[in-house]
């Protein structure tokens, strides 16, 4: 898959799910974790969406801030998945 | 005094492990060595008696070692939350006069506040010299942890060793914690949940293990964690026990070394907690309770839950502390645990202090908590005023009005309702999160927005906060005219 598509995808589930539609001035950079838009609670619902949507394996060891805090840093990581496989 | 279970135990048992950090062991005795190089370097840049410091940065070993180092000198540690924004930093220092702000935080500089900025690698590669401390007073002030107000601004919570130490002293002799227990450190440093964690350690000669931030979006990584450093004694909010039950496996996993569950800071859903005590048959758990102005006042330790329970006590009076209902239900405490007071305030008269939270007497004679009975809400464990959060939101650029309030089944959602001014496109979600970080630390942010028409306002022309925190109308986003 290419990383663009990666990120669309990323782009459309963060604006929808996490922010309610309400995507305002959201970038590939914007650091999600520092805004609170992706916490503790939100996570797991972002893991069981990159597993399905791009039918990946997440390892427990991969779920660290740094590939979590930014679009960018999602589409990635998601992409550097699918290169070990 | 709070800091002498360090030095004791570095003449005692110089060896034994008094910290566990970033997978490395650090002996009481490497950790009194660096105490005395950070102490005699704070010294030198006239940290003295009564004077207070402040602590940025994330936890590090060196940050366990200034608190120490500060109380040696007759000063008072002021913890900041980690995340806080520069301007926040900037107006609790500037509050309580900090003398400096020691940080752990390499890319933290003197331009970016206009304190004094010094880094703990910078004071612990000083040598050690014989200092002329000042004499014990239990009465002197230990540390200063900044809590939400009902006023909208922080409020620096005085607590002396005193204070700390009954608290401290009476919770180690319940858990029983002995110089084999290893401590969890979850809660940060600024968050008096800590205080147990580090000082029951210390005092008795046993190991604190501090917790990685990266675990905090890892609930599985949590659990590996209780079970792979050996933890005996568990600190934490519901909330994070909630998580490792929910998404980290907890229920059903072998911990053979944990024997003490303690949670405090909120209340603990019954129907998990039911889950949680069938599952670990043979570990303690102990809901406490006590805002940060009393340390822990109350206790109950959870044996067998009856079927016909509806909520989990908060129990019977702690840390020698005397606790007893006002004529309206009011809690309140009076005792050796207590704050002295608030930072530039009146001292506490009497040790005595109404917590704003309502209770009830059970039929065993527990007290049971039911809710504030102030403008605060509690919200994953942080005490949170919405009208701090409402005036930061009100000084957005688009923003005509705002109410901040608390929203869910659980009160555990933070919605702001705004009204936008004329002409202007309605704020985004992101953009309101973003000035709200710019200014408040990330416990203090907003889950969602809902534009409104005009917000209602009841008889006398207030904001009328019952009525939005109705369900139907932050559902339906705008009010029926």
């Amino acid at each position: 898959m290419e990383k663009s598509k990666v990120k669309a995808a990323i782009y459309t589930y963060v604006a929808q799910e996490l922010l309610h539609g309400n995507a305002g001035d959201l970038r590939e950079d914007t650091p999600l974790l520092d805004l609170g838009v992706i916490d503790s609670m939100s996570i797991q619902k972002v893991i069981v969406f990159f597993e399905s949507t791009f039918h990946v394996k997440i390892p427990d060891q991969e779920v660290r801030p740094e590939n979590f805090s930014s679009i960018e840093k999602m589409a990635s990581f998601i992409m550097s998945l699918n290169a070990n496989a | 005094m709070l800091h002498h279970g360090m030095k004791k135990f570095a003449k005692e048992t110089p060896s034994a492990t008094a910290a566990y950090c970033d997978g490395a062991a650090f002996s009481y005795e490497t950790m009194f060595d660096r105490t005395r190089r950070i102490a005699t370097a704070l010294h030198a840049r006239g940290v003295g008696l009564n004077d207070r410091v402040a602590l940025f940065g994330p936890k590090s070993i060196n940050q366990l070692c200034t608190m120490h180092a500060v109380m040696a000198l007759g000063a008072a540690y002021v913890p900041l939350d980690p995340r806080s924004p520069p301007e926040r930093v900037r107006k609790v220092t500037s509050h309580c006069g900090v003398k400096c702000i020691v940080t752990s935080d390499a890319s933290w500089s003197d331009d970016r506040c206009d304190m004094v900025i010094v880094s703990e690698n910078e004071l612990v590669s000083q040598m050690a010299s014989t200092l002329c401390l000042p004499v014990d007073d239990p009465e002197r002030l230990a540390y200063i942890l900044y809590t939400s107000g009902s006023t909208g601004e922080p409020k620096g919570v005085c607590i002396s060793h005193r204070a700390a130490y009954a608290f401290v002293a009476w919770a180690t002799d319940n858990i029983g914690v002995n110089k084999d227990d290893i401590l969890s450190n979850h809660a940060g440093f600024h968050f008096d949940l800590s205080v147990f964690d580090i000082y029951a350690a210390l005092t008795m000669g046993a190991s604190v293990s501090i917790v990685p931030r990266a675990l905090d979006i890892h609930p599985k990584g949590l659990v590996d964690f209780i079970k792979n450093q050996s933890i005996s004694v568990w600190y934490s909010v519901p909330t994070v026990i909630r998580m490792m039950m929910e998404q980290g496996g907890l229920i059903g996993r072998d911990l053979p070394s944990l024997r003490n569950m303690i949670f405090a800071g909120e209340v603990f859903p019954l129907s998990d907690l039911r889950v949680l005590r069938k599952s670990f048959r043979h570990i303690r758990m102990h809901n406490w309770y006590g805002p940060t102005e009393t340390n822990v006042c109350t206790a109950y330790e959870i044996k067998e839950i009856d079927d016909h329970a509806t909520s989990i006590p908060i129990g019977t009076a702690a840390s020698g502390d005397r606790v007893w209902l006002s004529d309206d239900g009011e809690i309140c405490v009076e005792g050796p645990s207590v704050m002295h007071g608030y930072w530039g305030d009146k001292a506490l008269k009497g040790r005595c202090y109404a917590t704003g939270d309502h209770g009830y007497l059970d039929a065993n004679n527990q007290l049971n908590y039911v809710g504030r009975s102030d403008d605060l809400v509690k919200i994953r464990g942080h005490r949170i005023s919405p009208l701090e959060i409402q005036a930061c939101i009100a000084t957005y650029p688009s923003i005509q009005d705002v109410a901040v309030v608390a929203y869910g089944d659980v009160l555990n959602e933070l919605v702001a309702c705004v009204v936008v001014k004329k002409n202007h496109p309605a704020p985004s979600l992101l953009s309101i999160k973003r000035h709200c970080s710019e200014k408040l630390p990330p416990s203090m942010t907003i889950d969602r927005i809902v534009v409104f028409e005009k917000l209602p306002t009841n008889t006398n022309g207030k904001i009328d906060r019952k009525s939005l925190q109705s369900s139907e109308m932050i559902r339906n986003g705008k009010i029926e005219s």
